[in-house]
């Protein structure tokens, strides 16, 4: 039985990440892939985390679950105080048993992400078995209907396919089906829909939306994709080079970008929707840095139409522009 | 201005057989592309959009002979390329080049950029003095927005959106005069995306070129393209201009492809009932318009028959029975 959560009376708040610091130790070098960032979540809310390749995002999600390979990665330092709860601080016993219960996660490429020789039904029913304590019966009872949740027709056969058996859009549901299967807190997606044809992206996301009022399961949601970002996220951060560089509600973010580097992704993107002759798009010169080589002072500067000499000797602090609006850069602090 | 006719392909369709049996047996087919009747204009950009295995690629692939078609004719300035012989397709191939997806396997890892760059002119013109090939390179290296000193580097120092400029570099040697475009820019970070995007628009004005622009990405092909062709399952369903694509897209998969494409915009309630199902599958697809079994507006005649791609309104096709 799928219950709703319960609105707590006191705070609403789900997650919160105080000052996540982590780095790979490669044999070029450390890799400073999250540099110390700061964010939080409440109940039932989506936070859209986005940014392009390097930027961090996926290391981040991977940080919360604590899924970082070590070596060569680490998380060096900072808190992820879940429901109260640091989880940094977990055993790897105990943490095992947050995840999937309380934090569950999907993944980019659910070819990738599934266990190719092992039946569907008995993957989802394997995590419902450890985490709910549920007979093998029940808990394969309990994972028809959750395929049937996410919209699998004749979920009583599809639990005797293997994935390679299925179309992708049918894989990932079943990857959500599989990351709601123990009605978890907090569900990580991270790029979700990239692998994915646009219609069935657009199946996927309606999905989530639909489950996450339904079980109330707050979400966040990795992507490039400032598109998905703008329809599914309440809150939004940019991530560059291992940092925050803007953070806001989603709505303040696309009226009034104030990052030069946000800015310049929205200005990349082309648009369907305007109706004015095609002109050039506005572009952001040079290319998304290397982690070995990042510029001092501010990491966007040597690419940012509006840097001086202030941002090429140090960075910039995290300050307020407008209420829970956030920017990292000189010209506002 | 007239339009000039670059290229007309006539009845183009492309089956995959597949065999089973010890003494291999034809017990199906992969229909590919079904059918396609497309015209490119002189220096025009023509998108061609549809989802995975609609044929799109396998399109480009028929019209640069990259793969031999089952039947149909393709002409090229009037001549149908398809029965030309061996001596005569080298010489299209100066006319007509690809740029590729995947920037990573395009190029041959072993060879430095300036080498795969001018390889096309060595196999082409081989009584060009090295000298002059090297004047040919350095020109479009700095047209293509690399340095000189890349020349000398191979593939793997460079990111993927650099070594997509190389092999727009490399397409444009022969100076082509149609250049097939394969989702060059979906492997890319939006940011670079948008330097690739003005880099072959400021090309195609430069070198005269005609695009065939294929992609996934409604937005990216709108953006680009004077006209669009949406196909789906092998068939084309609908051409139209692409300034009125957004507003006035006519078949009911049109619609839904726009529907279903992401806007950056919160504010933007999308009106639409999600499109349901699956992309058939190729080797049993439905009868009639195979369309039907996802479309909410089919009837009867959907189900049994296939509906003729129309001119709706001048310079719009439509490929539905709703418009007939």
């Amino acid at each position: 039985m799928i219950q709703k959560y319960s609105e707590r009376s006191e705070s609403n708040l789900l997650l919160k990440v105080i000052n996540l610091k982590t780095n790979f130790y490669t044999e070029s070098g450390v890799v400073n892939a999250i540099a110390g960032i700061n964010f939080s979540l409440n109940q039932g809310d989506t936070l859209g985390i986005v940014g392009e390749s390097g930027c961090g995002k996926t290391v981040t999600a991977l940080s919360i679950t604590r899924l970082i390979k070590s070596p060569p990665g680490k998380i060096e330092s900072g808190q992820i105080i879940l429901e109260g709860v640091d989880i940094l601080k977990l055993s790897r016993r105990e943490m095992r048993k947050v995840r999937g219960k309380k934090i569950s996660m999907i993944f980019q490429e659910p070819m990738t992400s599934l266990n190719p020789i092992m039946k569907i039904g008995y993957q989802i029913s394997e995590a419902i078995c450890l985490h709910q304590g549920l007979s093998k019966a029940g808990a394969l009872n309990k994972t028809v209907e959750m395929l049937h949740m996410v919209g699998i027709r004749a979920p009583d056969k599809c639990i005797f396919n293997y994935p390679h058996q299925m179309s992708g859009g049918m894989q990932q549901r079943v990857m959500i089906a599989m990351a709601l299967s123990c009605n978890p807190r907090l569900m990580i997606a991270d790029e979700p829909t990239t692998a994915l044809d646009v219609t069935i992206q657009a199946q996927i996301l309606n999905l989530m939306q639909k489950l996450q009022k339904k079980i109330g399961t707050s979400i966040i949601l990795v992507t490039h994709n400032m598109g998905v970002v703008a329809e599914m996220a309440k809150n939004v951060i940019v991530m560059y080079a291992g940092r925050i560089m803007e953070s806001a509600p989603v709505e303040d973010i696309f009226e009034r970008p104030y990052h030069p580097y946000t800015i310049g992704l929205m200005e990349s993107i082309p648009s369907l929707v305007s109706v004015k002759a095609r002109r050039r798009l506005r572009i952001i010169p040079g290319n998304v840095p290397s982690l070995f080589n990042l510029p001092t002072g501010c990491k966007f500067s040597n690419r940012c139409a509006k840097s001086y000499s202030k941002c090429l000797q140090e960075e910039p602090p995290l300050v307020s522009v407008s209420p829970s609006h956030m920017c990292k850069c000189w010209l506002y602090v | 201005m007239s339009k000039k006719n670059l290229v007309r392909t006539e009845s183009l369709f492309k089956y995959y057989p597949i065999m089973k049996g010890v003494i291999p047996k034809v017990v199906n087919n992969i229909k590919a592309v079904v059918d396609v009747n497309l015209i490119l204009h002189q220096s025009e950009t023509l998108g061609l959009v549809g989802e995975s295995g609609c044929g799109k690629s396998t399109l480009g692939k028929l019209i640069s002979r990259l793969e031999e078609a089952t039947h149909g004719k393709v002409f090229f300035e009037d001549e149908n390329i398809l029965e030309y012989s061996n001596k005569q397709i080298r010489k299209i191939r100066r006319d007509i080049q690809i740029i590729f997806q995947d920037p990573y396997s395009s190029l041959n890892y072993r060879q430095t950029v300036g080498s795969i760059i001018e390889e096309p002119l060595i196999v082409h013109f081989p009584n060009l003095k090295r000298s002059e090939r090297k004047e040919i390179v350095k020109k479009l290296i700095e047209d293509v927005g690399l340095r000189l000193e890349d020349i000398n580097r191979y593939p793997h120092e460079f990111s993927g959106g650099q070594r997509q400029r190389i092999g727009i570099a490399r397409a444009l040697m022969l100076k082509p005069k149609l250049i097939i475009c394969d989702e060059p820019v979906s492997a890319l970070d939006v940011s670079i995306q948008a330097q690739i995007i003005n880099l072959l628009q400021e090309l195609q004005e430069i070198y005269n070129l005609t695009y065939l622009f294929i992609s996934h990405d409604l937005s990216v092909v709108k953006h680009i393209s004077q006209r669009i062709a949406v196909m789906y399952v092998g068939r084309i369903v609908e051409i139209a201009e692409s300034k009125s694509i957004y507003n006035q897209a006519l078949h009911p998969y049109t619609k839904a492809l726009i529907a279903a494409s992401p806007v950056p915009n919160p504010k933007l309630k999308r009106d639409y009932t999600i499109l349901d199902g699956d992309i058939p599958d190729p080797l049993s697809l439905p009868d009639g318009c195979s369309f039907h079994p996802r479309c909410p507006y089919a009837f009867e005649k959907c189900r049994c028959n296939v509906p003729e791609l129309k001119e709706i309104e001048p310079h719009h096709y439509v490929r539905c029975f709703l418009f007939e």
